[in-house]
């Protein structure tokens, strides 16, 4: 049986649904939640799913995850890219997997991200930093049949259909990005993130391209 | 057939003899750009071909990188590039950017930069960046049909030194180069021809179209 492979960020994991609350008690993060599109997607295609989905990350942490994933000739990946403006610095520890890396997120109050917000971000670098990691795994996995590459368009989070890219591709881009809303008609239980109708509707959209 | 260089200050041949003024202790190049004796000229002799020397001084992996990337290759092109050391960054298009350069360049020898190393600097990091823009240029490159070849400074320098094959890019081995050039600091004459004919080698064993001279890669 082939498998639904999924990479992408909190979206894909599905945090904030019911059956991924992180517990007072447990160290380990649960499971990515059956809510989030990987689980409807591969339910509806009848594959086993991956989801490698990760919250907080940056389109580089996305990269490095499916350089070092062990995909095979007949999956299905399925990767929705996340915001432009993050980014992820790596540690000794974090590329032996013992922790995760340092993950650089606009809403988090961090000492790292306030000042990388404040000193050294600026929006076009990071909209050529991800499109740098875009399309290395473009060439990585340009044998492979079935890759899909989907931008979560974080716009839809205010209601706003147009593309939150603002910036013209560069001429050596050569990733086709399927502007993908995350449709937010409900909360998951966080009520932050795209609830279980919002996910569905992203599993339905996904589905037109992956169909064929 | 044209051979296209690309690197730092060392690919252009800085501090060499027919460039460099000892008196006035300043650099200056020829129309063309680069110095009759940097490794880019020797190889593209040894390869009967026009050399297009695209180096830069101070360029950092992302520049270089984006310089490649925006290069129009032709098949019958040769493409071969020196990564510089990954401690140097890059941001491109940032408001505190130089005003000769459209993005802020950032150097561990620049005083104005400690804070960015003590804060956010990661050998480790710097390494994966330098490998993810040496991997997205291969691609780039051999996908137009062009024939490639890259070393980083350990790869180069490591022929000559005791240093573990595993060595961190981060970390090549500057003393262990053949000779100086008059500057005191870049690589001399015998360096850089000794790395030309290191890049022959390997445009040899990687395998694409027959070399001057008749031999088969």
């Amino acid at each position: 049986m082939s498998r639904l492979v999924a990479f992408g960020c909190s979206h894909t994991y599905g945090e904030g649904h019911v059956d991924c609350l992180p517990s007072k008690t447990e160290t380990e993060p649960p499971p990515p939640s059956q809510y989030a599109w990987p689980a409807l997607l591969g339910k509806i295609l009848d594959k086993e799913v991956v989801n490698l989905g990760c919250p907080g990350c940056s389109n580089r942490y996305i990269a490095n995850s499916i350089l070092n994933a062990d995909i095979k000739q007949d999956d299905v990946v399925v990767i929705l890219w996340t915001e432009f403006n993050r980014s992820t610095v790596f540690t000794p520890d974090s590329l032996r997997k013992l922790r995760l890396a340092t993950s650089i997120h606009p809403t988090r109050n961090s000492k790292v991200a306030r000042n990388y917000y404040k000193w050294i971000h600026d929006p076009y670098n990071s909209f050529l930093e991800s499109l740098e990691s875009m399309n290395l795994v473009n060439y990585h996995l340009q044998n492979y049949r079935y890759v899909y590459n989907f931008k979560a368009n974080f716009n839809s989070k205010f209601r706003r259909n147009t593309p939150d890219i603002v910036y013209e591709y560069p001429k050596w881009n050569k990733v086709n990005l399927i502007n993908q809303s995350l449709h937010y008609v409900d909360r998951a239980a966080d009520n932050d993130h795209p609830g279980p109708e919002s996910q569905k509707l992203i599993a339905r959209d996904m589905l037109k391209y992956v169909d064929e | 057939m044209r051979l296209l260089a690309f690197g730092d200050s060392s690919t252009r041949g800085e501090g060499l003899q027919d460039v460099f003024n000892p008196q006035t202790k300043t650099t200056r190049y020829p129309l063309n750009g680069f110095s009759s004796l940097s490794w880019p000229r020797h190889l593209a002799y040894k390869l009967d071909a026009k050399c297009v020397n695209l180096a830069q001084g101070g360029s950092s992996n992302r520049e270089i990188a984006t310089k490649i990337t925006r290069t129009e290759f032709l098949e019958t092109d040769t493409v071969c590039v020196l990564w510089t050391f990954p401690q140097r960054a890059y941001i491109h298009n940032h408001p505190l950017k130089d005003l000769k350069d459209p993005g802020l360049k950032l150097s561990p020898w620049k005083d104005r930069c400690k804070n960015w190393y003590r804060d956010w600097y990661v050998d480790e990091d710097r390494d994966l960046e330098t490998v993810t823009y040496m991997e997205l240029c291969r691609s780039h490159v051999l996908q137009t049909g062009a024939r490639y070849a890259a070393f980083t400074y350990v790869d180069l320098i490591s022929e000559n030194s005791k240093l573990p094959k595993h060595t961190p890019l981060i970390r090549p081995d500057w003393s262990c180069l053949l000779d100086r050039a008059l500057d005191g600091d870049h690589p001399g004459p015998k360096t850089q021809e000794q790395w030309a004919r290191r890049f022959y080698a390997r445009l040899k064993k990687s395998g694409k179209n027959r070399l001057p001279g008749g031999e088969v890669a």
